[in-house]
């Protein structure tokens, strides 16, 4: 149900473009999708700084560093797209500097928080979005049983 | 309009979905055949995962009231698997084309229940797809969108 309104609420912002109903849904979309963004940056600088303190795991915390920080950049794409031409492109927050060395134990967790936040998002959109943010939810999925198991 | 336009897509994602299991399920028949003895476990376990989905994939569509598509004698395989190495190949192939049934699945149908299957689909064949990469050696062995048909 609030897949189907999300989505009729994003056919009639994009069709009408300025109904306030329709402003309303996308800008709610648009906080949601920079929420996930500020995650994924977060995410990537904790897994660069765990590197401090598990440098055995050196390997995978720069690989998950990486697909987070890919993460973020394609959900910025998505924000520019939803905010239309009109919206300047938020830039990267430069806030995430000399994050204290993060353990791994507490990376893992985020990363399952990520998840889970990311695929409960997913449910609540369609087509591409609702992909993209299922695809990032198993990303992170993928980064604790595989690369921190 | 919008729902008949809906229950189409859903419909044809969940027929697609289970096109795609069933071959999976079939090559898995192939690397189970070839592959190292140590992993007749695991080959086992996924092979299960995928026959489950299928089932519950079968139970959705019939629910839904369409006609399931029974599985073909024989799909094809897209290189030839001759020892454990190109059958741990196909392996990481068939999760890989998994995902991307799953991401596309996701994209196309419109309850939370049908998204919730297909994310939990796409995780799952993440996670078997880079634990094959891994046993083969691909570094990295995951990838920052899985179900990206261009990644």
């Amino acid at each position: 149900m609030t897949g189907t309104a999300a989505a009729l609420g994003a056919a009639a912002f994009s069709l009408s473009a300025c109904t306030d109903n329709g402003t309303a849904e996308a800008a709610a979309e648009v906080d949601q999708l920079t929420a996930q963004a500020e995650r994924a940056r977060s995410d990537a600088a904790a897994a660069t700084a765990a590197i401090a303190l598990a440098p055995d795991k050196s390997a995978s915390l720069t690989t998950i560093s990486a697909e987070r920080t890919a993460h973020a950049l394609e959900l910025d794409a998505e924000i520019a797209r939803a905010a239309g031409g009109g919206a300047t492109t938020t830039a990267p927050p430069s806030t995430s500097v000399a994050n204290a060395p993060t353990g791994v134990d507490t990376l893992r967790t985020s990363l399952n928080d990520s998840a889970r936040s990311a695929a409960d998002l997913a449910r609540t959109m369609s087509g591409y979005r609702a992909g993209l943010l299922g695809s990032i939810s198993a990303s992170c999925s993928t980064q604790v049983a595989v690369l921190l198991p | 309009m919008i729902t008949s336009h809906t229950r189409r897509t859903e419909s044809s994602a969940l027929l697609t979905a289970i096109e795609s299991e069933n071959a999976a399920i079939f090559a898995y028949g192939v690397v189970a055949a070839f592959s190292n003895p140590a992993r007749v476990n695991e080959v086992a376990t996924h092979t299960a995962a995928h026959r489950a989905r299928r089932d519950a994939l079968v139970a959705l569509s019939t629910d839904a009231g369409e006609t399931p598509p029974t599985a073909a004698a024989a799909y094809e395989i897209p290189f030839p698997v001759t020892d454990a190495v190109t059958a741990a190949q196909l392996a990481a192939q068939i999760e890989s084309d998994t995902a991307v049934t799953y991401r596309a699945f996701v994209e196309q149908v419109d309850t939370d229940q049908l998204r919730t299957f297909g994310i939990d689909g796409l995780t799952d064949a993440a996670i078997r797809g880079a634990g094959w990469r891994s046993a083969l050696g691909t570094a990295p062995s995951t990838s920052a969108f899985p179900g990206d048909p261009a990644s």
